[in-house]
């Protein structure tokens, strides 16, 4: 409790302080400046494969107001004068989280959570710095995949294979005697048969002789019992 | 419940919204090049493989000799605040770069390019003198202070391993005057002031060395009023140039020892070529001297103390360069013991040369790292196109079926010819696309306009010429006396008017008196037009304003450039008849507006009363738009117009209810940004206006306290986005305004400044959670596809984003309404996102970009993207994703596939079904 209400009373001291520092940028170049300290990791595999991953990552302070750069051993230091300002690691392909760094004019440092909506909130962290690799950015979108269930499922084979079943399936199982014995619970209207074989005439041509033939024979069967 | 909802919702839009690229998509249409800057630095280190240079752009890098690559670079920082001082080459395989502001020594591996050490000479006043150098072991600074009873040399000495500091204790110098130029040529000082006859040279280490070495006895006369700069050469030479002299010498104890004969007063540089063997690395010097056109590189032997005649050279730049301004050699004993050298060469054009005796090997154009300005146009028509353009041509001589026969007959035969032409050349390709690198592509339009021309002008005047498809340079040219602190590119004629050929102006200001010159020329070769002396046109008359007009006269097809003088007469360009009578056609409706930056004054003129015999401008309004006094300082930042070719497609929005809310689509407003500092409390703001520009009238205005640059505006259709970085809750945000006339539309056929309606605003601003350094909206031909707007952002990325995000319309989450949500309007959150798959660079990051420009191409969903800052990159966008196009994962084969197999079943059934009707027929 005590330690929270520390933290917000030194807050006012720090924004107190800023705006004393920007007031003075101008008229005077003295300036006191201090030493933003930190160090970054890298995933341990991706590292391996990107050995030059030190030359690629940069320290952006405010935007590229400043610049710093990583050593051999990932640490990196800028010096700054006292203020607010978001240190933020710039790498192509890892994602590092932002972190807003707090200096009073007495060269005391702080780092909190970049919260842009509430700007005053303080949720402190480490220092010095230590970025945590993030996620890898995702910059593409993954193709589909080719499946076979896509190749069956699509619109033209579907178009090609419904009516060979239709073709030939159907008679077939109109020759299987159970389902005939079902046919005739079902007592199907009459006229369906013939009119679905015209359909498939009209549609076919001389091809489906066979399929009229085929549904008139079973129509005799019925007929014979 | 309805919340959970309408976060799914919003869920389900950004996906929508976001529309990434594939991976297999890398470098199909996108292409990125790589610069440095204009070099000011550049040694070769000790096996004359690498060139080391530091840059204007605060570039330090490692080049490739061979080649000219980048092997590494660091931006070491914006702006001219840190510039690279000072660049060292040092003896353990290392580079060291002084910047400024605040001064810091920062030390790499010159084959890794990691950073060993950094220190920051961080001092509570400026030194008056402070100097660099570095010795076997140490980076030296050499400063001079005051002090209690004059002035002080204080010395500190890093360790170029570990960077350790070691300050030794100071020397007084009771002969210092403020003013003196030093030069450090450790451990010697070679201090002159402007107007002493005398040198004085002190060892830095030592406190009693002082002397005094006067003019006479270095063998220069120096008469009252000439001018004398010493500049140090290498680490114990010292060149003394004046007026008419050059001479060099070496520093040692015992003063100042005249080196050689004097060198010719036209000589370039002097520096001192780096050489293969370590022994003799101090023992030659070399010198770039003019010759009439050419250059000559001369080197002498300081040992034997003549100059090697035999080993010099003279020097080829290629066309359109500069003058050299910058020189570093290179020695090496060739296997018979030859000397030969190598030579890096900096021109005024900013390019940067690298060749040897025989020839130049490569060239560097640096100056596309300070583009002013880019236009991207439309190459001419193919020559099959071309024959079929004269088939129908208006200049036919035969008329008639017969005249009409035996043009078709020709005309195909020549198409014909083309065809076989281009077969056996291999020029016509089978792939669907062409990847990026074909360079063999001839320079003609393609069935969707996405092969175009990009026209640039850069900082030192120099014009370039780049393929959209593959980033070749197909021409460059060096403006000639003008002064390039302004230039301005127009495109007058287009190549859609075959035959007439293309034709573009630049307009500049003279080198000699600040009178207006334009430069005309042909957009796809380069070649200067046929006005004034190759292509310079000298005005005579200082040019305020110039205006190119929106519509192309009769005869000539040209896009008639209007100039106004400085007592705002206008003038017309090309002065031709049909220009100026269409100038006076159209008078009754022209306007011109001049805006005064600093002054924030904004002037309106009326061309009305112009006749063909005289045009003329009347003043129509005024208007005064920032309040300076002492304690505000204020001026215009920025000035946007919608973009001239711009289409809008919908002249309202569709609500909910069914009806219409119309936008005010005024063709005549600008706005126009300015921004100050209330200088007691040192506080920024920043207002925006909205100004009919025909009218004078302020449409809407507005402003932000506290905020402080970069300001960035975008203006498109009816709406603005602009952003500003907000200081007091220290953040990045970007604001939206959009303009409607209401339910009802004021007049549905044209639009009148005269009797405007006053528009409805509908404001909301964002949380923007990065540093914006360039802004601009996409669009397309005909205004259908969506809007995107694209943000350059300080770490290199472009973001691609929805223009739905910054809708000012977004309602807050408990006011949303289904009927909100049925229009597409997302509720509000005050902060963007920034999604990797929005980034249209990916991982091609652009660093330092300045300016993002945008062109439709012939295909409405795509609009082409060329960001230019340190480096170039060009890419298509798709804000509605192809819609006009097959995508490029379309499954050819499998429909073909497909299509083959339905044909050969409907053969075989047919078959089957004829065989089996045979059968039951003989039943």
């Amino acid at each position: 409790m005590k330690l929270s209400v520390d933290g917000t009373i030194l807050l006012k001291l720090i924004c107190l302080t800023f705006f004393v520092g920007v007031q003075s940028n101008d008229g005077e170049t003295s300036k006191e400046w201090f030493k933003i300290e930190g160090k970054v990791q890298a995933p341990d595999a991706w590292a391996r494969l990107n050995p030059d991953w030190k030359l690629h990552t940069y320290v952006l302070i405010d935007g590229g107001e400043y610049r710093a750069f990583l050593r051999d051993d990932a640490s990196f230091s800028v010096s700054v004068p006292s203020g607010s300002y978001v240190v933020e690691v710039s790498n192509p392909t890892v994602f590092y989280e932002p972190v807003r760094v707090d200096i009073n004019s007495k060269g005391k440092f702080r780092a909190r959570r970049i919260n842009h909506i509430q700007p005053s909130a303080v949720s402190q962290m480490t220092y010095p710095l230590k970025f945590k690799p993030g996620m890898p950015y995702r910059y593409f979108q993954q193709r589909e995949q080719w499946r076979i269930t896509d190749l069956l499922f699509s619109p033209m084979v579907l178009m090609m294979f419904l009516p060979l079943i239709l073709i030939f399936i159907l008679p077939k199982m109109m020759n299987d005697p159970e389902t005939r014995k079902e046919m005739e619970n079902i007592q199907m209207p009459k006229y369906e048969m013939p009119e679905m074989s015209e359909m498939l005439t009209s549609l076919f041509g001389g091809g489906d002789a066979k399929k009229t033939t085929k549904s008139s024979g079973s129509k005799g069967v019925v007929k014979r019992k | 419940m309805k919340t959970y909802f309408s976060s799914l919702f919003i869920v389900f839009i950004l996906i929508q919204a976001i529309n990434g690229l594939y991976e297999d998509q890398i470098g199909k249409f996108d292409w990125r090049q790589q610069y440095i800057g204009k070099v000011s630095h550049a040694i070769f280190d000790s096996t004359g493989k690498k060139i080391v240079v530091g840059t204007e752009e605060n570039v330090l890098a490692l080049l490739h000799a061979g080649t000219g690559k980048i092997e590494w670079r660091h931006l070491l920082g914006n702006g001219p605040k840190s510039k690279i001082s000072s660049l060292f080459v040092l003896n353990n395989g290392k580079v060291a770069s002084i910047s400024s502001s605040p001064t810091t020594v920062r030390v790499f591996d010159m084959s890794s390019g990691i950073l060993q050490w950094e220190a920051t000479v961080a001092k509570e006043s400026q030194p008056i003198v402070s100097k660099w150098a570095a010795s076997t072991r140490d980076i030296v600074l050499v400063e001079i202070n005051p002090s209690k009873s004059g002035y002080e040399l204080l010395l500190t000495e890093y360790s170029s391993n570990s960077g350790t500091e070691n300050v030794s204790p100071t020397i007084e110098l009771p002969w210092f005057t403020p003013g003196t130029d030093c030069q450090l040529v450790f451990p010697h000082l070679v201090c002159l002031h402007p107007h002493d006859d005398a040198v004085n040279v002190v060892d830095v280490t030592n406190s009693d060395s002082h002397q005094r070495i006067q003019f006479s006895d270095l063998g220069v006369a120096v008469g009252a009023g000439q001018s004398a700069v010493f500049s140090s050469v290498s680490r114990n030479l010292v060149s003394l140039r004046t007026t008419d002299t050059l001479s060099v010498y070496k520093v040692t104890d015992e003063g100042l020892q005249r080196i050689g004969a004097e060198w010719p007063s036209e000589t370039v540089l002097v520096s001192v070529p780096s050489v293969k063997d370590a022994e003799a690395q101090q023992r030659y010097m070399s010198g770039l001297v003019k010759q009439e056109k050419d250059y000559l590189i001369r080197i002498y032997d300081l040992e034997a103390d003549r100059m090697l005649e035999d080993v010099s050279g003279t020097v080829k730049l290629p066309e359109e360069v500069g003058e050299a301004n910058l020189l570093s050699t290179f020695l090496m004993r060739k296997a018979n013991g030859d000397l030969s050298y190598r030579y890096a060469i900096g021109t005024t054009d900013d390019s940067f040369h690298y060749g040897s005796k025989k020839e130049v090997y490569w060239s560097r154009e640096e100056s596309l790292t300070s583009i002013i300005q880019v236009e991207i146009v439309d190459l001419p028509v193919s020559s099959i196109e071309a024959s079929i353009e004269e088939e129908f041509g208006s200049d036919q001589v035969l008329g008639g079926i017969f005249g009409h026969t035996i043009r078709r007959l020709s005309s195909q035969f020549r198409q014909l010819l083309i065809i076989a032409q281009q077969l056996m050349a291999g020029q016509i390709n089978f792939v669907r696309r062409d990847a990026v690198g074909s360079n063999n592509r001839a320079l003609e339009r393609d069935r969707f306009g996405l092969h175009k021309l990009i026209l640039i002008v850069t900082r030192p005047g120099k014009l370039f010429a780049m393929d959209t498809l593959s980033g070749r340079i197909v021409w460059q040219r060096l403006l000639k006396n003008v002064n390039t602190d302004k230039l301005r590119l127009y495109v007058q004629r287009t190549s859609i008017h075959y035959p007439l050929e293309p034709q573009c102006i630049i307009l500049a200001k003279s080198s000699t008196s600040k009178q207006g010159i334009l430069f005309v020329f042909h957009p796809i070769t380069g070649e200067p037009g046929n006005f004034g002396s190759e292509g310079y046109v000298n005005l005579g008359f200082n040019v305020q304003q110039a205006l190119l007009l929106p519509q192309n006269e009769e005869t000539e097809y040209i896009k008639p450039l209007l100039l106004l003088d400085e007592s705002a007469v206008p003038h017309v360009f090309p002065p031709t008849e049909s220009a100026l009578s269409h100038v006076v056609k159209m008078s009754d409706n022209l306007f011109v507006f001049v805006a005064d930056t600093k002054s924030c004054v904004l002037r309106g003129y009326s061309l009305a009363k112009s006749t063909t015999d005289h045009l003329s401008s009347a003043p129509v309004w005024q208007l005064q738009l920032c309040s300076s006094n002492d304690v505000v300082e204020e001026e215009i930042v920025s000035i946007v117009s919608r973009h001239p070719e711009e289409k809008v497609f919908s002249q309202g929005r569709v609500l909910a209810d069914r009806s219409v809310l119309y936008k005010y689509l005024n063709p005549n407003m600008v706005v126009v940004a300015t921004a100050g500092t209330n200088h007691p409390h040192h506080r920024g703001y920043f207002n925006l206006y909205l100004i009919d520009v025909v009218s004078g009238a302020v449409v809407f205005s507005t402003s932000h306290r506290r905020v402080q640059s970069p300001y960035h505006v975008v203006y498109a259709e009816n709406w603005i986005v602009y952003s500003y970085y907000n200081e007091k809750y220290r953040r990045t945000e970007l604001s939206s305004l959009e303009l409607f006339e209401g339910q009802t539309q004021s007049n549905s056929t044209a639009f009148s400044s005269f009797s405007a309606p006053q528009p409805l605003v509908d404001r909301q601003a964002y949380i923007y959670p990065a540093h914006i350094t360039a802004m601009k909206d996409t669009f397309s031909e005909q205004g259908m596809t969506a809007k995107h707007i694209l943000l350059g952002l300080s770490n290199g990325w472009i973001q691609e984003m929805p223009r739905v995000f910054l809708d000012p319309r977004r309602p807050v989450v408990a006011a949303a309404t289904p009927e909100m949500r049925e229009e597409g309007i997302m509720p509000y959150l005050p902060e963007l996102p920034i999604p990797a798959e929005a980034i249209v660079n990916y991982n091609q990051t652009v660093f330092n970009i300045k300016k993002i420009h945008v062109t439709p191409s012939s295909l409405e969903s795509t609009a082409m993207v060329f960001a230019c800052g340190l480096d170039i990159f060009f890419t298509h966008v798709t804000p509605s994703r192809t819609f006009d196009v097959l995508n490029d994962d379309f499954e050819y084969g499998f429909i073909a596939l497909v299509l083959t197999g339905l044909t050969l079943a409907s053969f075989i059934t047919k078959r089957l079904a004829s065989k089996k009707s045979l059968r039951q027929a003989w039943k």
